[in-house]
């Protein structure tokens, strides 16, 4: 059973943040909130990527960090995905290199990797640019590779970082909902960070606003529709 | 753009070609056959000991060049120390580098007397010690010109890689290594062509043994004094080494950027 439970504790000189999460597996949970309110830099310490000031993170029976107990696993070891705002596909290797890397860096053969990149080209519809760098292929492709680079190694923890935000509107639209149908069949657990109340609704499950590095609020689109805790909810939930 | 600036652009051009247009036009060409197949020990040498330089180089230097482009989290004193000892053999004439290298591994020298009381080691006059003085001065080109890539291409590389579970090694040789490529190709040319023309401090820890080290640039200057003829080809074969760096270089920079 993956379920991610984890209190992130992130102190900088300019600000702080400090975000509780429980997520269970096979669901999303969307940390929303507006431009520098700490999402990513939550994310950052979900992925070991930000030294904690306090917390924990913990996933399935693993514990990946703890401060008091002076526990912090490598990120290589920590079974994540983590998909970005940029696509940052290697640019020295093909789309499906790329997405055979994670399978590949895991010890799989190369001929096993290839092919199970193959399918997760297939399964978000690019099957076309394997063959391809990225220097050659669209930012909605980009974007779609670097989903199926981050899911193909099976990660227990999804953790995506306003995966959809600098795409057009129109491509934004048909990535999402690619990635809806994805999401529904991962069976670990994902936690969005994004800044757009749609990506929120269509994704997750449940959603955590995030302002300022503090919790105002968390539930269903609904319950934050029905009384929202800030200004900043009741702007992206109208009622 | 002043007018006025072409008239010292073209001198500093003309001053740039000229002594070479000298030097072939003096050539004696009907005999070149011959005075080059009779350099061709000092030639062998010259590039024998610079692609010995240049591996050499590569071995030591990137992961040097690696380590000094993750260097920003150390103490400013230290970093500043150790960017000085790189750099300096840049600035530092080569004839000092040769002295220095006499000191610590001559027979009398830091390393040099050990080496030779353990294990009978003499280091100077020998071919290994051509390399070593190449190497002294050639190293900074390589090291720069490698860390300027690392730091270009970023630490955002090394994060994604490790997300997707490549320990360090392996996200050093598959994704750092095939990044900075380019400039570690640019790097090798210059290294290789440093270690071609070196002089200074070759002739100083190394000196001038024919076939043992003396190398094309010495066996050219030697040849100024006694044949002048052959001291032509010579100048005229390290000008010829270096054109044909210069041109692989330039296509293998064309077809990156294509």
């Amino acid at each position: 059973m993956t379920r991610l439970q984890a209190h992130v504790v992130v102190a900088r000189p300019s600000f702080r943040v400090d975000l509780e999460l429980d997520v269970a597996e096979g669901q999303v949970l969307a940390v929303l909130g507006p431009n520098g309110a700490g999402k990513s830099t939550a994310l950052a310490a979900l992925a070991g990527g930000e030294p904690l000031e306090q917390g924990f993170v913990r996933l399935g029976s693993a514990t990946l960090s703890d401060v008091q107990r002076r526990i912090d696993v490598d990120i290589s070891r920590r079974s994540i995905g983590w998909v970005f705002q940029d696509s940052l596909l290697f640019p020295h290797l093909t789309v499906l290199e790329n997405v055979a890397f994670g399978l590949r860096a895991r010890g799989m053969p190369r001929r096993a990797a290839l092919a199970a990149a193959e399918e997760w080209l297939r399964l978000l519809r690019i099957e076309r640019i394997g063959g391809s760098r990225p220097r050659e292929i669209s930012g909605g492709e980009a974007q779609r590779a670097a989903l199926a680079r981050a899911l193909a190694p099976s990660p227990q923890l999804l953790l995506l970082d306003e995966p959809l935000a600098a795409l057009d509107a129109e491509v934004r639209d048909e990535v999402r909902a690619d990635l809806a149908v994805r999401l529904s069949a991962h069976r670990g657990c994902t936690v969005l960070v994004t800044h757009d109340p749609a990506d929120a609704v269509a994704l997750a499950d449940d959603i955590v606003i995030l302002e300022r590095g503090r919790v105002v609020q968390r539930g269903t689109p609904e319950a934050l529709r029905a009384s929202p805790a800030s200004s900043y909810v009741a702007a992206m939930f109208p009622g | 753009m002043p007018r006025g600036l072409w008239i010292p652009a073209a001198l500093a051009l003309a001053f740039l070609v000229l002594p070479l247009v000298a030097l072939i036009a003096r050539a004696p060409w009907p005999s070149v056959p011959e005075l080059v197949a009779g350099s061709l020990p000092a030639l062998g040498l010259s590039v024998t000991t610079g692609l010995t330089t240049t591996a050499l180089c590569l071995l030591f230097g990137i992961p040097l060049a690696v380590v000094l482009a993750g260097s920003d989290g150390w103490p400013a004193p230290l970093r500043r120390v150790v960017r000085a000892v790189v750099t300096v053999p840049l600035v530092l004439p080569p004839v000092v580098g040769g002295i220095a290298l006499l000191l610590l591994l001559g027979r009398q020298g830091l390393l040099g007397r050990p080496l030779e009381q353990l294990f009978g080691v003499t280091v100077p006059f020998s071919t290994p010690a051509v390399v070593l003085a190449q190497t002294f001065v050639s190293m900074p080109f390589l090291v720069l010109a490698v860390e300027g890539a690392v730091r270009a291409t970023g630490r955002r590389f090394d994060v994604v890689a490790a997300a997707l579970g490549a320990s360090r090694w392996y996200a050093f040789r598959r994704v750092t290594l095939p990044l900075v490529a380019p400039g570690i190709a640019s790097g090798a040319v210059l290294c290789f062509t440093r270690a071609l023309g070196e002089f200074g401090a070759t002739i100083t820890f190394a000196g001038s043994l024919p076939g043992v080290t003396r190398t094309l640039p010495i066996a050219a200057y030697l040849g100024l004094q006694s044949d002048p003829d052959s001291a032509i080809v010579l100048a005229l074969l390290l000008l010829a080494v270096s054109l044909i760096v210069i041109v692989s270089l330039r296509d293998r920079w064309l077809r990156g950027s294509a």
